[in-house]
């Protein structure tokens, strides 16, 4: 229990950007009531994965009583960020800030390997070839070569591949953004920017007449819509349109998830100024996202431009138009609409993706807008707090503890009864999907627009 | 920073392959990480453990704790270790033995009310497995989102609701538990002899690792009723509840806060708490709405009457559980003051409160501290919480200076240093306060004869005691021997003379009250009968200490006369219905406060004292009940009293068991010469020999471990 106060920062110091949590780890007093809602330190009964061993951690590291970083890397790379703790912690401790500063600090000392380093500068930011890699893995797996790969055993020595490619039984060839109904709105899209450059420098009533009719909602297409669900993202676009919504999808990039779960935070500023860059330009009131979780992060560009106070505005700014599209559908008055239509699929079930819960503080919307079918029977979820181990990249790369969560996640669903779990992130979905199909159950993961969509041209 | 990683740890290698052939390589952790977040709990002692081992199944802690016994290495259970005294803190580098995987709940036995659960289970996560049954387990501590069955069972837990229900030994009525030689061993309540399953809850996992229990349950009540009261000052909030309890009401719980408490739970959970000086939970809970309401109406009253402003009850189930959610996170909310906070945990007498309050608060004054107060005030258990930051080492010393001095205020009105947190490492030297020489030693030798090598959560509970001073032995006297070889001496002090030279010439002897219910087959006869007085009869605290020799019929009446009850039942001396453990129901076990014994050595042991809840030290009384005069002379008996009379009382004829190798090793600590009942018990000449050698030396084990700079030493 030294006095001795850690090392000063100094900007050489990698233990700049943690040392300035000091006082918020310290605020936690080891009291454990977060231990018995932490997902792996369920599954594992092992403190060093449990939100207050990983705030302990972070305080080691910070009080210079932990000399080599690599040891509490282990632990820190396995929280799953999905915030549950915080929301149970009396001093409510940000122990998922806390990790990705823990993490940004270990790709100080340690380096970011290799390939993540290649997918976060060179691939996410940079839609075309995304689209272009994808496209060629996705044909390759069309084509059966993964399945030629599992069944020779090659995959075996590849096992975040197979993890991947387990979560991802189908995949499309052809992406949201190729369909010309979306196609179409990005046209609209990137007229309105001109025209909005037009009107800045001509100053014409008739141009300020025009802008004023165009569209003033945007579409954020997630890239778990974009890549993965396309139809995720026609639903939405369609529901848009059924309430009467007039909008437009912008061009974007990717939100910058992965990069600020990897503490690559140099990478979270790039991606975010990028986007604000981007959605600045149409001037857009409401920013419509479909995914949650990348709804959080749009929400929470913020926090990474401390001491930045340009940025930081810009941020906020965003942050207040960005929307969640259950929210938003609910107060444009799909209620109404939902409320004509007829549901005999049997029960429902309902999976609050962290990102939604905790991050964003939203579970009603989504329920209000399913009681609104008649006859559909929403059934709680045993557990229903509980992050369903997915967390983007995690089911790959910590994929046997990710399939210890997703299995008693999927006991919690199945012991409901229901036909059809409804969510709204892509991550969750892909993750409860597949360990729905590892118990061998029928329960069909529908994303919450495709399933309202669905419903309502029933 | 660049340093390589490295395995380090001072296990010998082929006792951590062995660890990991039993739990498989993944569960035995070295990596200095691990081993610092094994060595905390949720106070301020740290200490690292050498290794952590995570078994599954109970059968794998049998095999651990078999293979490291063999190696001579310490080890040590925890829990979730929300343990406030440092109990699974591993002094001596032990090896930290993880209870968390253990989470199995077992099916509901309807006919007998049981459960049996793994040691790993989470305190909430058996409420919840029992809701839908109808029943729930009483003992709700402040952790109970956290902490799991074998803490509570360790720490014998208590909680808001012990108040009317009892404590966590009051239910656990069957464990298996690990010797710390790695012998399992299944016990019952209802076993023939010693309550060993009693002696052990409150052990602070320092005689044997628990891997399950079988719990009682009860039915949940079937009305509850809620209120919160707001006071101008918190004496006023105490006096209101000394007044309750005098005034013989049964409230489930009287729970007081001051603002300071308050404040830091509002500010995260917004649980309606009024921004007063002090507030009351009052909660009542039954079958009849009317007895309920009248009951509600007396206790606003007695409030009113003290100077209450507001009485408020909960309107819905859900303002219930807010309330509720902000008086347990109490401790938790604390952490939004300051990082840390020392928590006591000290009992008085109920009468005591206002003057143990004024002792602390005055005690905060003088060192200038902050300090919440947060009270079990029903049963007399006080949480002071004193809030520092542990990085001002200075600080930290006042603070800790503070909180003995705050428990010595309490052993001063006649209470004690834990009511329901343990002692662990936290409280060790302050046992001295509450524990003669002689009781500790007895303690000593108890956790010999469990743990001969001081393997087993080494270095907690009992402080070193150091050896006697070579007294010369006093003058034999002459005692009158009546014809039928019985001794009636005519005070404690003669009596105790003469058992001090029984001991010295190693004269066998037993004990008998009235012989009422059993005949004493040895030659020699210690009687109680002139130890018949009651020493102290506190009807406003609910409590009456009596002598062994007193009849019970007697002094059940007389305390009736005053509007109380004493629930022990059936005819004979009150050290007999003890010794044979006659009264079963309500379970006599879960009546005994405190006791003062006298050994077959000579010397007197005192446990216990005038308060509801008691943790300190091991539960010596458990082992006297149905001990059938093999282990002590019973002197004296504290008992609860209650403001009403029992619904049932049950009476059964039991009589004198035969001692099996348990029970030998028990009456060893007691009895190290073998001179006490021999013959009642059914040992036979040759025996004897046997139970005189190998006396467990008291002063081995307990060396002062890795516990850093404290300020007493």
């Amino acid at each position: 229990m030294s006095a001795n106060p850690p090392t000063p920062p100094s900007s050489e110091n990698p233990l700049h950007d943690l040392a300035k949590f000091e006082q918020v780890v310290a605020a936690c007093n080891r009291c454990g009531f977060c231990t018995n809602y932490c997902p792996t330190y369920k599954a594992t009964g092992n403190e060093s994965y449990s939100p207050r061993g990983r705030n302990q951690l972070v305080r080691a590291l910070i009080e210079g009583k932990m000399w080599d970083a690599a040891q509490a890397s282990e632990s820190i790379e396995t929280c799953l960020l999905c915030g549950e703790c915080t929301s149970v912690c009396f001093s409510e401790v940000p122990t998922a800030k806390l990790m990705v500063a823990a993490r940004h600090f270990i790709n100080r000392s340690k380096g970011i390997p290799r390939g993540l380093s290649l997918m976060l500068k060179q691939l996410l930011p940079h839609p075309r070839r995304l689209s272009l890699l994808l496209r060629a893995a996705f044909v390759a797996k069309a084509l059966g070569l993964s399945a030629l790969a599992r069944r020779t055993g090659l995959m075996k020595f590849f096992p975040a591949l197979a993890a991947a490619d387990e979560q991802l039984p189908r995949a499309p060839l052809r992406f949201l953004r190729d369909y010309p109904f979306i196609r179409q709105r990005t046209e609209e899209a990137l007229a309105k920017v001109r025209h909005a450059q037009v009107m800045a420098a001509q100053k014409s009533a008739a141009a300020v007449s025009t802008i004023s009719q165009m569209p003033t909602v945007a579409f954020f297409t997630a890239c778990g819509s974009q890549y993965v669900r396309p139809e995720t993202g026609l639903a939405t676009a369609r529901l848009l349109e059924r309430v009467g919504v007039k909008f437009v999808v912008p061009e974007a990039i990717c939100c910058g998830l992965p990069a600020a779960s990897y503490g690559v935070l140099d990478s979270v500023r790039q991606f975010a100024r990028a986007n604000i860059d981007l959605l600045e330009k149409g001037r857009y009131e409401s920013i419509i996202v479909d995914d949650s979780s990348c709804g959080a992060h749009l929400k929470d560009y913020a926090s990474f431009f401390e001491g930045d106070p340009k940025m930081s505005k810009r941020a906020h700014e965003l942050a207040q138009k960005t929307r969640d599209v259950s929210s938003f559908l609910l107060q444009k008055g799909l209620a109404a609409h939902l409320a004509k239509a007829k549901w005999l699929g049997g029960p429902v079930a309902y999976h609050d993706p962290c990102k939604a819960q905790y991050a964003q503080k939203l579970t009603a919307a989504p329920r209000e807008l399913l009681g609104a079918i008649p006859n559909l029977k929403l059934i709680p979820v045993p557990d229903a707090d509980q992050c369903c181990g997915g967390a983007g990249t995690f089911a790959v790369v910590h994929a046997e503890l990710s399939r210890d969560i997703a299995e008693a996640k999927v006991k919690n669903i199945m012991s409901t009864g229901c036909r059809v779990v409804v969510t709204s992130s892509v991550s969750c979905l892909l993750q409860l999907a597949a360990g729905l199909r590892r118990a061998k159950s029928n329960i069909e993961v529908v994303h919450i627009t495709d399933f309202l969509q669905r419903t309502l041209s029933h | 920073m660049a340093k390589p990683t490295q395995a380090v740890s001072s296990l010998n290698p082929k006792l951590i392959a062995e660890l990991q052939a039993i739990v498989g390589e993944k569960s035995v952790l070295f990596q200095p990480a691990d081993l610092h977040l094994y060595s905390y709990d949720a106070a301020l002692d740290r200490a690292n453990p050498s290794a952590v081992v995570l078994p599954s199944t109970p059968e794998q802690v049998t095999q651990l704790v078999r293979a490291l016994a063999l190696h001579k290495r310490p080890f040590v259970a925890r829990g979730a270790a929300t343990s406030l005294c440092g109990g699974p803190v591993p002094l001596k580098n032990a090896v930290v033995i993880g209870m968390s995987r253990l989470q199995g709940i077992g099916r509901f036995d309807k006919i007998r009310r049981e459960i049996a659960v793994e040691a790993g289970v989470v305190n909430l996560n058996l409420q919840q497995a029992l809701e839908p049954l109808g029943m729930f387990f009483p003992p709700d501590p402040g952790s109970q989102k956290a902490c799991t069955i074998g803490g509570n069972a360790a720490t014998n837990a208590g909680g808001p609701h012990c108040l009317k229900y009892g404590v966590t030994s009051h239910y656990v009525v069957g464990m298996e538990i690990v010797l710390p030689d790695g012998q399992p061993i299944h016990l019952r309540i209802e076993d023939p002899g010693y309550d060993i399953v009693g002696f052990l809850v409150g052990s602070e996992g320092t005689l044997g690792i628990a891997t399950r229990f079988r719990l009682k349950v009860i039915p949940k009540p079937i009305v509850v009723r809620t209120a919160l009261v707001s006071f101008n000052t918190i004496e006023e909030c105490i006096q209101s509840v000394t007044d309750i309890i005098a005034a013989g009401l049964n409230p489930a719980t009287l729970e007081a806060m001051d603002r300071t408490v308050v404040e830091a739970v509002e500010a995260f959970i917004q649980a309606g708490y009024p921004q007063a000086e002090a507030v009351l939970l009052v909660e009542v809970d039954g079958d009849k709405v009317e007895e309920l309401d009248s009951q509600m109406k007396q206790i606003e009253e007695i409030c009113v009457k003290n100077g209450s402003q507001e009485f408020r009850y909960a309107k819905s189930e859900a303002e219930r559980v807010k309330l509720w959610d902000g008086r347990r996170g109490a401790y938790a909310a604390m952490a939004r003051l300051a990082p840390n906070v020392l928590v006591e945990d000290g009992a008085v007498p109920r009468t005591k409160l206002p003057q143990a309050l004024a002792e602390i608060k005055k005690i905060a004054e003088e060192l200038d501290l902050r300090v919440a107060l947060l009270f079990h005030a029903g049963d007399g258990n006080l949480h002071p919480q004193i809030i520092f930051d542990e990085r001002n080492a200075e600080h930290t010393k006042v603070v800790k200076e503070a909180g003995y001095r705050m428990l010595k205020a309490c052993v001063d009105l006649g209470g004690t240093i834990s009511g329901e947190h343990g002692i662990g490492i936290d409280k060790r030297e302050a046992m001295r306060w509450v524990f003669t020489r002689e009781t500790l030693m007895l303690f000593r030798r108890l956790k010999n004869i469990f743990d001969p090598e001081n393997l087993c959560n080494p270095d907690k509970l009992i402080p070193l005691v150091s050896k006697p001073a070579a007294v010369p032995p006093p003058e034999d006297i002459e005692f009158k021997v009546g014809s039928d070889g019985s001794v009636t001496p005519a005070d404690e002090a003669e009596m105790t003379r003469i058992v001090g030279q029984l001991a010295r010439k190693k004269t066998l002897f037993g004990i008998g009250g009235s012989e009422s219910r059993f005949r004493v087959k040895e030659n020699l006869v210690i009687r109680t009968s002139m130890l018949n007085r009651v020493l102290d009869f506190d009807p406003a605290n609910l409590t009456i200490t009596v002598q062994a020799g007193a009849p019970l019929e007697a002094v059940r009446k007389s305390v009736e006369a005053e509007g109380r009850y004493l629930w022990v039942f059936g005819a004979g001396t009150v050290g007999g219905a003890v010794a044979t453990r006659a009264s079963v129901a309500p379970p006599l076990r879960d009546l005994i406060l405190g006791m003062r014994i006298l050994l077959p050595t000579g010397e007197i042991a005192v446990m216990g004292a005038k308060t509801m809840k008691n943790v300190a030290g091991y539960d010596v009384p458990k082992l006297l009940l149905g001990s059938f005069g093999t282990l002590a002379i019973i002197l004296d008996v504290t008992f609860r009293l209650f403001p009403y009379a029992s619904k049932e009382s049950k009476v059964e004829k039991t009589r004198p068991f035969i001692l099996k190798d348990m029970h030998r090793r028990i009456k060893k600590a007691f009895d190290p010469h073998g001179i006490l009942s021999p013959r009642t018990c059914g040992l036979t000449e040759t025996d004897l020999p046997n139970i005189e050698t190998d006396v467990a030396d008291p002063f081995r084990g307990g060396e002062v471990g890795n516990i850093g700079d404290r300020f007493w030493l």
